[in-house]
C-alpha cells in the first residue's frame, strides 16, 4: 500500500494504491506510526492514479506539521492530480514536481 | 444511460464498473474521467458515510455537451446547505473538502430539498458553463 526507504539524506514514500475513501485509513495508520525524522521527505505519486477529498485530508494531517521542518516534494503526479492538490492549495507547503 | 444501485459492500467496484462503462460509451479527456470518478467517490462515500440507508442510487447520462450524474440516497437526505456555499477550507482545516471540490470541477451542483437528490453537470467541451 506505502513503501518508506530511508536513506541517508532523505525519506522516500512511495503510495502504490490510489488514496481514496476505501484505502486512505489504512495509510494514515501507516503514516502515523513513522517519526518522519529527516530534512528532505520525498513522496512519490506515479502509482497513484486517483486522490478524492479523504486522500487530500490524509495529505494535509500528515504534512502540516512537518512544512516547517522539512523540504517536502512530491514526484509522478498526473496533470488531474496536480489539479485537485493546486485546489486544495496542498502545492503552497509541497513542492510538486 | 448508466445506473446501478451502490452500497457499502459493493461502492469501489461499482464505481470502477460505471466508469468502465461509460469509458466504453463516450469520449472524454483525463480531466474529465477524473472529474466524473471524483464526483461519484464523493457523492457516494458522502451517503456511506451518512445516510440512514447507506445505499444510492447512481445514474449516469450523457448529451455531446455533458455529462450529467445523479446521486439518490435512499435514506433520509442531507443537510446539504450547511456543507455548500461555504469558503474554501484553507490548510489548518483538515476534512471539508468533498463537496467543494465538485463545485469547483463541475459546472453545475445542487441538491434537491430535501438532500436526497444531488445532480452534477460536467462539460464535455472546455469552458461551457450550464448554470
Amino acid at each position: 500500500m506505502i513503501d518508506i526507504v530511508t536513506y541517508d539524506d532523505k525519506i522516500v514514500v512511495s503510495f502504490q494504491q490510489d488514496i481514496n475513501f476505501e484505502t486512505s485509513r489504512i495509510m494514515e495508520e501507516m503514516i502515523q506510526s513513522q517519526p518522519w525524522d529527516t530534512s528532505h521527505l520525498q513522496i512519490d505519486l506515479s502509482a497513484v492514479r486517483f486522490i478524492d477529498s479523504s486522500g487530500v485530508r490524509l495529505l494535509i494531517s500528515w504534512l502540516y506539521p512537518l512544512k516547517d521542518r522539512m523540504h517536502i516534494e512530491m514526484i509522478g503526479v498526473s496533470a488531474p492530480i496536480k489539479n485537485i492538490l493546486s485546489i486544495c492549495q496542498l502545492d503552497q507547503m509541497v513542492d510538486v514536481k | 444511460m448508466i445506473q446501478a444501485q451502490l452500497n457499502e459492500t459493493n461502492y469501489s467496484m461499482m464505481i470502477s464498473a460505471m466508469l468502465e462503462e461509460l469509458d466504453r460509451c463516450i469520449q472524454l479527456d483525463d480531466m474529465q474521467k477524473y472529474t466524473v470518478q471524483l464526483v461519484l467517490w464523493e457523492l457516494v462515500s458522502n451517503v456511506i458515510r451518512h445516510s440512514t440507508k447507506k445505499c444510492a442510487n447512481v445514474y449516469i447520462s450523457w448529451s455531446d455537451e455533458t455529462v450529467v450524474i445523479e446521486v439518490i440516497d435512499l435514506g433520509e437526505g442531507f443537510e446539504w446547505e450547511k456543507q455548500l456555499n461555504v469558503r474554501p477550507p484553507d490548510l489548518t482545516n483538515q476534512g471539508g473538502r468533498g463537496l467543494f471540490l465538485i463545485q469547483q470541477l463541475a459546472t453545475h451542483f445542487s441538491f434537491d430539498e430535501k438532500g436526497k437528490r444531488a445532480i452534477v453537470m460536467i462539460a464535455r467541451k472546455k469552458g461551457e458553463k450550464y448554470d
